[in-house]
């Protein structure tokens, strides 16, 4: 029975590899260029997301960080137990992304509290006459975020500089993360692209307005229903681990299997370490409001 | 058990290297610039020259899943060209045959991987079980989850996109402005805005003497975007009936803007019952293993 068994495998086994066997007569040079695309995209990505961070990092050296920080995380899970340390290398993979995401979204939020008031800056400034070096000025007077008022100053200076104020436009537009702003760069695009007179472009922005304050009011009842809710969730994520450390200091034996024995360090620590990543991603994308 | 297997392994490995040693000259497929001299060249060799461009797993999969398809009609029919075009993928590179392929691959796979190891560790079939299921649906299930984000975007985009064409079609045109706003979002934002595409297509098909509104149906129901839809059949019977296009727009608009809104507050009164559910699912399992199951070690243990 067993030499049947054996025989049977060693058919099937012959048979895939038959069937998977690369047939490809220059596989080397796809492969080579595959790995170039992948590197090639990843670097793009980098570059967007620093560019919406305002970050001055070298896109390979962020790409860098992405590889280290899994083997880092890898390497102090290691300390612990091996299940430790594969949990650390798939954080790793996503923390740098993550931790500017966030950095990302908290400073677009705040930036995107500037679009009425520049969106009312620029339409006062266009109803007095004047051309468009004069609405990128006002607004960039009228704002108060640091990153508004440097990108309408960066318009601005390119636009002396001679550079066609829509491509100007469109490469900032990149870097807007926040929808209300992306709107008023949609906006100043498409009426520089058609070479619309700035009477035109104050009705324009005028109308725009509503728009901008309808998403601001959206986005505010999404952030504070997000915040009451997010309170409750770091609460909920902050409790069994602090348990667990009280426990630790107050009365060390109590909770020693957890470290002292192998089911400790190998079954429990790690169940309860993926099961604790899981509640606060899990936490995080629930209370994460977004329309 | 697990000896033989091995052996079995290890010697169809030895055999085939040996076989792929002698013979690996005569299977090599032609080089891709063969490809100007296909006409002369004899059927077998054009034939794989063909066929190496195919993944190894269509190349294997995809004839026996089209086969299936034809003999179980009922099982295919879950995957059409309207889910692979609602999913944003192309019909001419992803065929249904072969998600179809690519279920029965997957859910295939995992269960006979499973039968294998359970010959070293008999639970493995059990677990087995429901991953090749989780494996067979993960195709059809992907394309659905693609599809909702994509009608999300899309439905995100909308009201932004009106409130610009709204201002614009007062001075040149609804088809002008939509037209230039299409343009100048799709290059802004390096074609990365899935509406303008999308529009940008219908303004194409408009180029050529198509119906704006029809183009912009035809594209509302490929995406399955009713909004888009309703407002496109707006705009159709306001132009035939003379009413004034802005006011449909700025109507649109505040409808869209409204329904966002709705959807904001649902989702947050839902928010509560998943906390406790991860409450119930993560932390509570997560006490048991830091807490409870260590006192309980301990006590055992002092016994």
């Amino acid at each position: 029975m067993e030499l049947i068994g054996a025989f049977a495998a060693a058919v099937a086994v012959g048979s895939l590899i038959l069937a998977l066997v690369p047939r490809k007569a220059d596989p080397a040079p796809r492969l080579e260029a595959g790995i170039r695309g992948i590197l090639d995209r990843s670097l793009e990505r980098s570059r967007d997301e620093l560019a919406k961070a305002r970050l001055s990092l070298d896109p390979r050296t962020f790409l860098a960080l992405q590889v280290a920080a899994p083997m880092l995380l890898g390497l102090l899970g290691w300390a612990l137990s091996f299940p430790l340390a594969v949990l650390g290398f798939v954080v790793g993979l996503f923390a740098p992304r993550w931790y500017v995401r966030y950095l990302t979204g908290i400073e677009a939020r705040a930036a995107a509290d500037d679009a009425p008031r520049v969106l009312r800056a620029m339409v006062n400034r266009a109803a007095a006459g004047g051309v468009y070096p004069d609405l990128f000025a006002a607004a960039a007077e009228a704002a108060r975020h640091r990153w508004v008022k440097a990108d309408f100053n960066e318009v601005l200076g390119r636009y002396f500089a001679s550079e066609a104020p829509s491509e100007a436009l469109s490469e900032i537009r990149r870097r807007q993360a926040g929808r209300n702003l992306a709107l008023v760069y949609d906006a100043l695009i498409v009426l520089t692209r058609t070479h619309q007179p700035v009477k035109a472009a104050a009705e324009v922005l005028s109308a725009l307005g509503d728009a901008a304050r309808s998403n601001q009011r959206v986005a505010r009842s999404a952030a504070a229903e997000s915040r009451g809710l997010r309170m409750q969730a770091t609460f909920l994520a902050l409790v069994i681990p602090g348990l667990f450390l009280y426990l630790m200091l107050a009365n060390h034996d109590l909770v020693a299997p957890v470290f002292d024995t192998g089911f400790g360090r190998f079954v429990l620590l790690p169940a309860a370490v993926c099961l604790e990543f899981a509640g606060i991603w899990l936490s995080w994308r629930v209370t994460r409001l977004e329309v | 058990m697990l000896l033989p297997l091995l052996g079995a392994i290890a010697v169809s490995i030895a055999v085939f290297s040996l076989l792929m040693a002698i013979f690996g000259p005569w299977l090599a497929s032609p080089r891709r610039l063969e490809a100007a001299r296909a006409v002369a060249l004899p059927r077998e060799r054009y034939e794989r020259l063909v066929t190496t461009e195919q993944p190894w797993w269509e190349r294997i999969v995809a004839p026996v899943a089209g086969r299936l398809a034809q003999r179980m009609p009922s099982l295919a029919s879950q995957i059409n060209e309207a889910t692979i075009v609602r999913a944003g993928l192309d019909p001419a590179s992803v065929s249904p045959a072969e998600v179809y392929a690519a279920k029965l691959v997957l859910g295939g796979g995992i269960l006979l991987v499973g039968v294998a190891l359970s010959a070293v560790v008999p639970i493995v079939f059990l677990i087995a079980l429901p991953a090749a299921f989780a494996g067979y649906v993960f195709p059809t299930e992907y394309l659905a989850y693609r599809t909702r984000k994509r009608q999300a975007v899309l439905l995100g985009e909308l009201p932004d996109f009106l409130a610009l064409v709204r201002p614009l079609a007062v001075k040149s045109g609804l088809e002008h402005a939509v037209a230039e706003v299409s343009d100048a979002l799709h290059e802004s934002s390096g074609g990365r805005h899935l509406l303008a595409e999308q529009v940008r297509s219908a303004v194409a098909a408009y180029g050529i003497g198509s119906n704006l509104f029809d183009a912009l149906q035809d594209i509302a129901t490929a995406a399955d975007l009713e909004a888009l839809d309703e407002l496109a059949a707006s705009l159709g019977s306001a132009r035939r009936l003379g009413k004034g296009v802005s006011e449909v727009l700025a109507e649109h608009e505040r409808a869209l803007r409204d329904d966002e809104q709705n959807r904001l507050l649902g989702s947050a009164s839902m928010v509560q019952p998943k906390l406790a559910a991860i409450l119930a699912g993560i932390y509570l399992p997560e006490f048991v293993l830091l807490v409870i199951v260590p006192l309980f070690v301990g006590a055992i243990g002092r016994i």
